[in-house]
């Protein structure tokens, strides 16, 4: 049994403009030690999507429907008090922005304490102190004995991103989410916290949610992909097919998007047309069909479904008829 | 490409003082940009990279004189500005332009694009009649494919592709020569950016423009430029054609750099050989004595540590390392 599986999540937004449907029906799970990635550009729904798996979704937002299957037990079932047992014990989750989880007014040394007085292994404050350098020292900040007594702010971003991956690993969680942790970072000291992240993934064997809008990061760690566009899933699948072959138009459109390494400026770049929809009033049918070079008339008519191979799950007409399953169409 | 420089940057420093203590005084200055040279041929695209921080911004604006510099020579054509007056300055204001990173913040949201527009033929005098303004508002619009019903719009109305393109067909109302584009991708989405970098490019080619074009992402910028320099705390540490520059990088930082950038591939990505950074980039305020790199350079011998390496020629490039990569 996998490890998370999530049922038809709709998660919405009710704003004074309409209703937001960032999450619409998104399905997928992910097993014990397996690192799935999200990808999709911004507004594409991920964020939201994560945050539904915490039940951390504000207002006006409101998870509507679907299922959150954790180890057996529908989280969306929990009770708040329930529910606060499996966040960061069972599932935690790193943030883009480090400073929207960190008090700046508390030191890192008390982030931790707090944090480690959850784990009823740790009876002493000698204890907690001892696991809080470890862990410290695990995500490569020097000095841990001295940092303890830190404010976040006399952390430069990078060292505060180590930060954030101590606590999130400090009570050993089965499940990792990580929400953009890089973005915000040059690309030097994105590579070391990526190496970090492997390691740490590789050594407890975590599962992981890696959220990021960088396709090449994706590439380097990910062992499934799913991409999402306008609050659905468009394509899920084998990191190495699907870099491959992309099958969904705007995966593959996405693919040409970026420069090749071995392309140069004669070789014009694909454009997608248009600007991501406008989520209170998503295009009927496929949400791509109006950039969608492909699309044909049933595209803006009905929600294309669910078109599976051995390692790939595509939503697209296009991919439908290829495939030859064409009767009911 | 002709060879005809554009652009002639010398010794080119900028530091910002920092001020403490009461009464207040200067107490230290941050080197954002502390001894650079390089030349711009016309009708290039010279990409500028380094992390956050390096000095790009700062060097634009300076070459575009939102900066005074602190010393150093900066020659448009056969001009050197940095000794003109504000009234002299005038006409190279016109000839050298600027597109900022952010497209929401340096566009005026109370303005209409046809305002904005206007403004900048306004100030320079660009048109004779009334009739001529509108029309030249229009047909910038046109040329980095906007469309005239745009015009009465505000910026808020427009996505962020949109508005880096506002701020494209600004600059260009001008007839620049030279355009100084600060990260003007980066806050764009995957899908948008290609976009503005074909329009970009097809302007290129039809106005003959020069392009500076700064970037952190390194891939965009070897595909866009054909040459390109290497900042590390305020100091160009390498420069190359772009092809070679990326084939075979002679600065231990630039081998860094190319080493961590993600490709998008993941057979390449999971094979290839990574050099992890130590450290972190040392602050602008106090810069190593020596090699501004030495502090986290996996190739530092003693004399790193006390001789700055100047910026030299090795076969037909240049690099500021006591030890060249071979
Ligand atoms: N607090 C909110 N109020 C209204 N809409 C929201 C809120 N948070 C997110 N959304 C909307 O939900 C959609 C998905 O957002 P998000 O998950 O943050 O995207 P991503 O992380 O992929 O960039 C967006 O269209 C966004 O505007
Ligand atoms: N107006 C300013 N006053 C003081 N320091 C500045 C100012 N602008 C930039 N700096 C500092 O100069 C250095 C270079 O900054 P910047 O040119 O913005 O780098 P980049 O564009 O490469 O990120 C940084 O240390 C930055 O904090
Ligand atoms: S369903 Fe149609 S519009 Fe949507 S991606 Fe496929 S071909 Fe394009
Ligand atoms: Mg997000
Ligand atoms: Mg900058």
């Amino acid at each position: 049994m996998a490890l998370l599986e999530v049922r038809n999540l709709q998660t919405y937004f009710y704003t004074y403009a309409g209703v937001v449907k960032a999450v619409d029906g998104v399905s997928f799970s992910v097993d014990r030690g397996e690192v799935l990635g999200i990808v999709g550009e911004s507004g594409s729904g991920k964020s939201v999507t994560a945050m539904s798996i915490m039940r951390l979704v504000q207002q006006p937002g409101k998870t509507v429907g679907g299922e959150i299957i954790f180890d057996g037990i529908d989280l969306l079932k929990l009770s708040d008090r329930e529910m606060n047992s499996y966040r960061g014990k069972r599932i935690a989750m790193v943030f883009q922005d480090p400073m929207t989880s960190l008090n700046p007014t508390l030191t890192v040394g008390y982030h931790m304490m707090e944090l480690l007085s959850r784990d009823p292994n740790l009876k002493t404050k000698k204890q907690k102190i001892d696991r809080a350098i470890e862990l410290l020292r695990a995500v490569g900040i020097s000095e841990p004995e001295k940092r303890l007594s830190q404010y976040p702010y006399q952390f430069s971003g990078g060292m505060r991103q180590r930060v954030m991956i101590a606590l999130a690993i400090a009570l050993n969680p089965d499940l990792l989410i990580m929400d953009e942790p890089t973005t915000a970072l040059d690309v030097t000291v994105q590579a070391q916290i990526m190496e970090l992240v492997k390691e740490i993934q590789e050594r407890y064997h975590m599962a992981v949610i890696f959220i990021t809008h960088d396709l090449g990061v994706i590439a380097g760690f990910a062992d499934r992909v799913m991409v999402m566009y306008a609050g659905k899933k468009v394509e899920e699948g084998d990191v190495y097919s699907m870099f491959e072959k992309p099958l969904h138009p705007y995966t593959e459109a996405l693919l040409s998007a970026v420069p090749k390494l071995d392309m140069d400026r004669s070789q014009r770049l694909y454009a997608i047309p248009g600007s991501p929809p406008n989520m209170i009033a998503p295009p009927p049918g496929c949400r791509f069909h109006p950039r969608c070079p492909y699309a044909m008339r049933i595209c803006a008519k009905k929600m294309p479904v669910a078109v599976s191979t051995d390692d790939r799950e595509v939503y697209c007409w296009k991919v439908f008829k290829e495939m030859g399953v064409v009767e009911s169409v | 490409m002709s060879k005809n420089v554009i652009l002639k940057i010398e010794n080119l420093k900028t530091w910002f003082p920092v001020t403490g203590g009461f009464p207040k005084k200067v107490v230290g200055y941050v080197k954002a940009v502390d001894g650079v040279s390089f030349e711009v041929y016309e009708g290039e695209t010279l990409g500028i990279v380094g992390e956050s921080g390096c000095g790009k911004t700062t060097l634009g604006r300076t070459i575009v004189r939102l900066y005074k510099p602190t010393d150093g020579k900066i020659w448009f054509k056969n001009e050197e500005l940095t000794h003109l007056s504000d009234k002299e300055l005038l006409p190279y204001r016109r000839k050298i332009q600027m597109v900022f990173q952010d497209p929401y913040a340096s566009l005026n949201p109370r303005m209409t694009v046809a305002e904005i527009i206007g403004e900048a033929l306004d100030i320079h005098k660009l048109y004779k009649t009334k009739e001529e303004r509108q029309e030249r508002i229009y047909q910038l619009l046109e040329t980095v494919g906007l469309v005239r019903e745009h015009a009465n719009r505000f910026p808020h109305e427009f996505s962020g592709g949109q508005r880096q393109r506002i701020g494209i067909a600004r600059a260009l109302a001008v007839q620049p020569e030279l355009i100084v584009l600060d990260e003007p991708i980066s806050a764009l989405d995957v899908s948008i950016q290609a976009q503005v970098v074909n329009v970009l490019i097809d302007l290129q080619e039809k106005y003959g423009l020069t392009y500076l074009f700064i970037a952190h992402d390194l891939s965009m910028v070897r595909y866009i430029s054909d040459r390109v320099i290497v900042m590390y705390l305020g100091n160009v540490v390498e420069e190359a054609p772009s092809r070679e520059l990326f084939r075979k990088p002679l600065h231990p930082y630039t081998e860094a750099l190319l080493s961590a950038v993600p490709i998008p591939d993941p057979k390449i990505a999971r094979q290839r050989k990574r050099i992890i950074l130590q450290g972190e980039v040392p602050s602008p305020l106090n810069p190593p004595p020596g090699c501004p790199f030495s502090t986290r350079c996996p190739y530092a011998k003693d004399i790193c540590f006390k001789e700055k390496p100047q910026l030299k020629e090795v076969g037909g490039r240049k690099v500021a390392c006591h030890f060249p990569l071979e």
